[in-house]
């Protein structure tokens, strides 16, 4: 097979693992708060997480950042418990984050937790490659694969709250603390069973 | 509103403790093997990466058991990982393991004639695809001359033809 699309391969399916889906509850999470009428601002927002993990995925793939992987498993849970936290106490009157309060503050947060989402990537990565150094070229081809697989979730995510929408007429509030809250108790469940063994 | 919110995360827990136990990590379910053809030698060195409890899963059917038995390794490596120039089975010499991190590096050889000697190289791997559903192989082929080859196994594909 093409080295390209394989590794964009193993990025799709690192990202979309149903068996480990971490990454995917926070992403999820993180676009809990938003209806798709708002895609700018998930544009933004995922833009946000993409440079973040990026920029981490490429420093620890080429060995300049070093981070314990057990240290890495027990802030992503973090990542997503905090971002849920934050979805259910920002104030969102009539449905829409007001730009000045909360806004820049969630694409900060998209920002940093991407960076700790990246070591995770970075990990597998690592894992992937065995012994080889020439990792320019398949890093970049993983990277595409994790941004498909992104994309793909958000797409699938947003797919369901439009069509879940249209049958059920909750309110984004309830959208939100719903998925809030399956971001906050997968999140937890990850951090005990993470600690605890 | 922070009634319904802390009940919708009570509700998760529930179902998450009820559910079979998730993965306390993202557990990659993830082997490589690296193939480098070496001319003056005429033999082909193998390197297995695997990770220490799924082999303990797969042999043990105990991921959490002291050790890993070499011999027990070597055979489960043999019965899943064939390698097979113009279709004719060849003997997997096995040569070391050693442990790194969470991981196990295993080596074999192969040898025999002259690489010229064959047309196609026939690889089949089915390492840990029994025990995990979601179990990803990568086998890369270093041959003097060319370009590394790459290619992902999994339950899906299991086999792979190379043009020598």
């Amino acid at each position: 097979m093409n080295e390209f699309l394989t590794y964009v391969q193993m990025g799709i399916r690192h990202i979309t693992d149903l068996s480990a889906f971490d990454h995917m509850l926070f992403v999820i999470t993180l676009c809990a708060i938003y209806r798709l009428g708002e895609w700018k601002r998930i544009l933004v927002l995922v833009t946000a997480f993409t440079i973040g993990h990026s920029l981490t995925l490429v420093l620890t793939g080429f060995q300049l950042l070093s981070v314990p992987g057990a240290l890495v498993e027990t802030l992503i849970p973090i990542t997503i418990l905090l971002t849920a936290l934050f979805n259910v106490w920002e104030r969102k009157p009539n449905g829409v984050i007001p730009i000045r309060h909360g806004l820049s503050l969630q694409y900060s947060l998209a920002l940093v937790f991407g960076l700790i989402h990246g070591m995770g990537f970075a990990n597998f990565f690592r894992a992937l490659m065995g012994e080889e150094h020439k990792i320019a070229w398949p890093l970049f081809s993983f990277n595409v694969g994790i941004e498909l697989g992104q994309l793909a979730i958000v797409a699938v995510f947003f797919g369901i709250q439009y069509t879940a929408g249209r049958f059920f007429q909750f309110r984004q509030r309830e959208w939100n603390l719903f998925i809030s809250g399956a971001g906050a108790g997968g999140a937890l469940i990850l951090i005990i069973q993470s600690n605890i063994g | 509103m922070t009634v319904f919110a802390i009940q919708t995360v009570f509700l998760h827990l529930t179902a998450g403790w009820l559910h079979p136990p998730l993965p306390a990590v993202h557990d990659f379910k993830l082997s490589v093997c690296e193939i480098r053809y070496e001319d003056s030698l005429h033999t082909y060195a193998l390197k297995f990466y695997l990770f220490q409890d799924d082999l303990k899963a797969a042999i043990y059917d105990d991921p959490t058991a002291p050790t890993l038995s070499e011999s027990d390794v070597a055979d489960y490596i043999r019965q899943h990982f064939s390698f097979r120039p113009d279709g004719e089975s060849v003997p997997m010499q096995y040569e070391s393991m050693k442990e790194k991190n969470d991981q196990v590096l295993v080596r074999f050889t192969v040898g025999g004639p002259e690489r010229a000697t064959y047309r196609h190289l026939s690889i089949q791997n089915t390492i840990l695809v029994e025990k995990f559903r979601q179990q990803s192989n990568m086998v890369y082929l270093y041959l003097p001359g060319r370009e590394k080859a790459t290619q992902l196994f999994d339950s899906r594909r299991t086999v792979w033809q190379y043009d020598l």
